[in-house]
């Protein structure tokens, strides 16, 4: 099935390193990495996926802790400075240094030409623009928490 | 006149008088895939045979580059701060990383020289 489907002129093979840093630059979490059993869905900013009834009924698993008091950690977008990318396991610190969240997620984004990542810091921190330091081989690579996606999506909704 | 060896991580090792010239191998540099950052050791810095001299950033992965011989860094090649894809483009050239003086020659002419890295790669 493979072969016969790149035999049409306009698939070419791609492989997990694409995939991987294309559904970063959109913003996407993948399981296991960006989002897990600890993770709820406030603190990941996934709670648009969630139904309007259900927030209201609030009758989905995690629904006290989703809807309850703001989250103490929250899920961001991080723009490296410079070409070094940070990947995921990167601590992330303050500009004083002291550790407020790590990366779990991170690579070279090919369509922006520059590094992305993403990660979860102290909710005080997740504001846009906030500088941060990655931890990466032991030093500071400066960067900024950024918005989500970091291109536009081109996604259309079947009318 | 100048002597190439390799050594099974896939450096590149050329010896030029006094001073030796480092860098990654074609193989290492199509293994890798696009390389987007390199991070290269400072001027005087000692580095040990087998021992990690450099960084070098790929889209797929951060790999360490080990130097192939025991010495002292002389210099760096700034030119793939801004420009990593000479990595890709020329590894056995243009894409050298670093420059250093050997403390023992002893251990360049161990290393595999061009027939016995080819037949190296050829078995994996």
């Amino acid at each position: 099935m493979a072969r016969a489907l790149l035999g049409e002129s306009e698939v070419l093979p791609i492989g997990l390193g694409a995939r991987d840093s294309l559904r970063l630059e959109a913003g996407l979490c993948l399981y296991g990495h960006d989002i897990d059993e600890t993770r709820n869905p406030a603190e990941a900013n996934l709670l648009w996926s969630i139904g309007k009834r259900r927030k209201e009924a609030r009758d989905f698993p995690g629904a006290a802790a989703s809807l309850g008091a703001a989250p103490a950690i929250k899920r961001v977008g991080l723009r490296p400075e410079g070409r070094a990318p940070a990947r995921e396991g990167a601590e992330i610190a303050d500009k004083s240094g002291r550790i407020i969240g790590k990366v779990t997620s991170g690579g070279f984004g090919p369509s922006l030409n520059a590094p992305v990542a993403m990660g979860y810091v102290e909710a005080a921190f997740a504001g846009e623009g906030t500088a941060v330091d990655l931890i990466v081989r032991g030093k500071p690579l400066p960067a900024a928490v950024a918005p989500m996606p970091f291109i536009p999506n081109t996604y259309r909704r079947k009318k | 006149m100048s002597e190439t060896r390799y050594t099974d991580q896939h450096e590149w090792i050329r010896l030029d008088g006094e001073e030796a010239t480092v860098g990654i191998t074609q193989y290492a540099a199509e293994s890798l895939g696009d390389v987007v950052f390199v991070e290269l050791p400072a001027s005087g810095k000692t580095v040990t045979a087998g021992g990690e001299a450099a960084v070098v950033e790929s889209v797929k992965a951060a790999s360490d580059i080990y130097a192939p011989a025991g010495g002292t860094v002389t210099s760096a090649n700034s030119a793939l701060e801004k420009e990593p894809s000479k990595v890709n483009e020329d590894p056995e050239g243009a894409g050298w990383f670093f420059k250093m003086k050997l403390n023992d020659k002893a251990e360049f002419a161990k290393l595999m020289d061009a027939t016995a890295y080819g037949k190296f790669v050829e078995s994996l």
